[in-house]
């Protein structure tokens, strides 16, 4: 009886046991590494979304919590948003930086399930450079991207995933709009 | 009403644009292995569906007052794939004593759904996505009618293929996942469909 | 296994004659699934390639301890925490790498390749053949991945190791292959094309087999599954021989 039960049982608990104290122990030296590489992409993402500022800090208005970026001479350059979307893959987030009068300066995709080669895209450069300079309403077209009109070109069979940043951001610039209580620049 | 429509659009997407098999690559080994006949494909997936409801009910209260509550998270896989096997051999237990013929049709698969990753896949993306119970639940449900409508559709195919004059060098494995990927295919033409009604 | 078969055999029947992906048919999803591009492919196949030597380690050296009864349930902890192990070490060192594999990167812990060595080797021999087992198994395994994130990411996506300077902690972004790198054939690192380059690549493994004289490769769903002892399905799928198993 008690080799059938209790020495398997004991000897499955102790495995169990030194497993989990191998992971406690590599948990807590990786641990602050992976926060300290969390902090460093945070602030990595907020000086180029907004990088005429260089001092940042948070603050929440009417529920809509965002970052306010201030210069050297501690003079409001812009706030940035970070605003989650459903895309094609599962949730997108997006940080936005917006300026004083309510134009896009740039944004960054933080979380995106999209598919390799077609919604990935919009993590380039060139695609995300697209936003700059736009304000609220911001519409998606399949064939011109005409900043005049306040058009994004859609990545090409990505369409989705193009919806679902121009949304984030259009939440963003609408996430402008309550904590400096203006329309922006229209 | 809002809550609704977003549980009825992750549904319909778990089935057709984020198809466990089709487009997210879970649980390959059965799609490939138990397929050729349409009951096992049928009692196969039938019983994943189980387990992946089952196991996301068990491991979200687990998940979230025990691992979450305590920083423990990094022990989620360990935990996770452990109450995994635990569930498939507990409701393997109770459906041989208590229903036998339920086991004889569904229990034979039970064993080997604990490696299969669409289950520890589903528990596993419910926990990176951040969904709370209700959200979980049907993901882990959407994903396993997806698993069940792959294999079926997937059984249909391969019994046609049985008949095929199959080029040589393509025999066997080969032409059944070129079949697969033609069925992966139509599947993409649901891209944009579940965003087209509910977006 | 009573008769001693030489290292260098064991490490090389891995690599090509017992291939785990390409003549065993094991460790599908992952093979699918990671290789849109060479960087994760590669990824892929070293992290799985780590937790898959440690695993054979540690599973050999407790091979006398750890009871018949609770086998399956040992092996599944020890095989989960070397991949939770993996799993941090990633997120610590090689961000990008985390990004890239998501959920496939717990997942390692049911590739079949892992426990299916556990089972079939480990469990019956010495440590050092073991971590020899292990490599030439996990070698076998990132080549066949290789290969597959090569012919993909060339057509679907007209470059080759691109983001690979991630991995490495440079800024090495890899080759662009002409005109395809403008004109890519996405539809081969969508889903679709996964399936079809697989099968391409196991017609033309298959071949070469044939004209060595060794039989092709087939997925007889039990003889390397590791589950195969306690599973009751073998009666119901064809070519699954009860005696096989046991043997």
């Amino acid at each position: 009886m008690i080799k059938k039960i209790v020495i398997p049982a004991v000897s499955l608990f102790v495995i169990c046991l030194v497993c989990t104290l191998l992971l406690a122990f590599v948990n807590q030296k990786t641990a602050p590494k992976i926060e300290e590489l969390a902090i460093q992409t945070e602030t990595e993402s907020r000086a180029k979304v907004l990088s005429s500022a260089s001092t940042f800090e948070e603050g929440k208005k009417d529920g809509v919590s965002f970052v306010t970026g201030y210069n050297d001479a501690k003079e409001v350059q812009g706030y940035i948003f970070v605003t989650t979307t459903k895309s094609y893959g599962g949730d997108l987030q997006v940080m936005t930086g917006v300026d004083a009068e309510g134009k896009v300066t740039g944004i960054e995709i933080l979380e995106i399930s999209d598919t390799a080669g077609l919604g990935m895209k919009a993590t380039t450069q060139e695609f995300k450079d697209r936003f700059v300079g736009l304000v609220n309403g911001i519409i998606v077209d399949k064939n011109t991207g005409d900043p005049e009109k306040n058009q994004v070109q859609a990545l090409t069979g990505a369409t989705i995933t193009s919806n679902a940043v121009a949304k984030a951001v259009n939440e963003a610039l609408a996430g402008y709009e309550t904590v400096t209580g203006n329309g922006g620049a229209n | 009403m809002e809550l609704t429509k977003g549980l009825i659009a992750l549904f319909l997407t778990m089935i057709l644009t984020q198809n466990f098999i089709l487009a997210k690559f879970l649980g390959i080994c059965p799609f490939l292995g138990v397929s050729k006949k349409l009951d096992t494909a049928l009692g196969m997936s039938l019983a994943v569906i189980f387990v992946m409801a089952l196991s996301t009910a068990v491991t979200y209260p687990i998940n979230k007052y025990i691992l979450v509550a305590n920083n423990l998270e990094y022990l989620q896989t360990i935990v996770f794939i452990l109450v995994i096997a635990a569930l498939v051999q507990m409701v393997e237990i109770v459906l041989k004593k208590y229903i036998p013929a339920l086991y004889n049709s569904l229990g034979i698969y039970l064993p080997l759904i604990t490696t299969n990753c669409a289950v520890l896949g589903v528990v596993t993306l419910n926990v990176d996505n951040g969904y709370d119970f209700i959200h979980s639940l049907i993901c882990s449900l959407g994903g396993g009618v997806g698993f069940l409508v792959a294999m079926v559709m997937f059984a249909g195919v391969r019994s046609r293929l049985e008949s095929c004059d199959v080029p040589k060098f393509l025999k066997g494995l080969p032409i059944t996942l070129i079949a697969a990927s033609l069925v992966s295919v139509s599947f993409l033409g649901f891209a944009g469909l579940v965003e087209g009604i509910f977006g | 296994m009573a008769e001693k078969k030489s290292l260098g055999k064991e490490f090389s029947k891995g690599i090509i004659i017992e291939n785990p992906v390409l003549r065993l048919v094991l460790g599908t999803c992952p093979t699918l699934a990671t290789t849109t591009s060479v960087t994760s492919a590669i990824g892929m196949g070293i992290s799985a390639s780590i937790v898959l030597i440690c695993s054979n380690i540690a599973i050999s050296a407790l091979r006398k301890v750890i009871p018949a009864k609770v086998r399956i349930p040992a092996y599944i902890v020890v095989i989960a925490s070397f991949v939770t192990i993996v799993q941090m070490l990633v997120k610590a060192f090689v961000p990008v790498l985390n990004e890239q594999l998501g959920v496939y990167l717990p997942l390692i812990v049911v590739n079949c390749i892992i426990l299916g060595r556990a089972e079939a080797f480990a469990s019956k021999n010495g440590v050092l053949a073991s971590a020899v087992d292990g490599l030439g198994m996990g070698i076998g395994f990132t080549a066949a991945l290789f290969v597959m994130g090569t012919i993909r990411e060339i057509l679907g996506a007209g470059t080759f190791l691109a983001g690979f300077g991630g991995l490495i902690g440079n800024n090495f972004d890899g080759f662009s292959i002409p005109f395809l790198n403008s004109n890519p054939i996405l539809i081969f690192i969508l889903a679709p094309g996964g399936f079809f380059v697989f099968g391409l690549v196991m017609a033309l493994a298959n071949k070469l087999a044939e004209s060595k004289g060794k039989p092709k490769a087939e997925l007889k769903g039990c003889e390397n599954c590791p589950m195969a002892k306690i599973c009751n399905v073998r009666d119901k799928v064809e070519g699954c021989d009860k005696k096989e198993v046991e043997a």
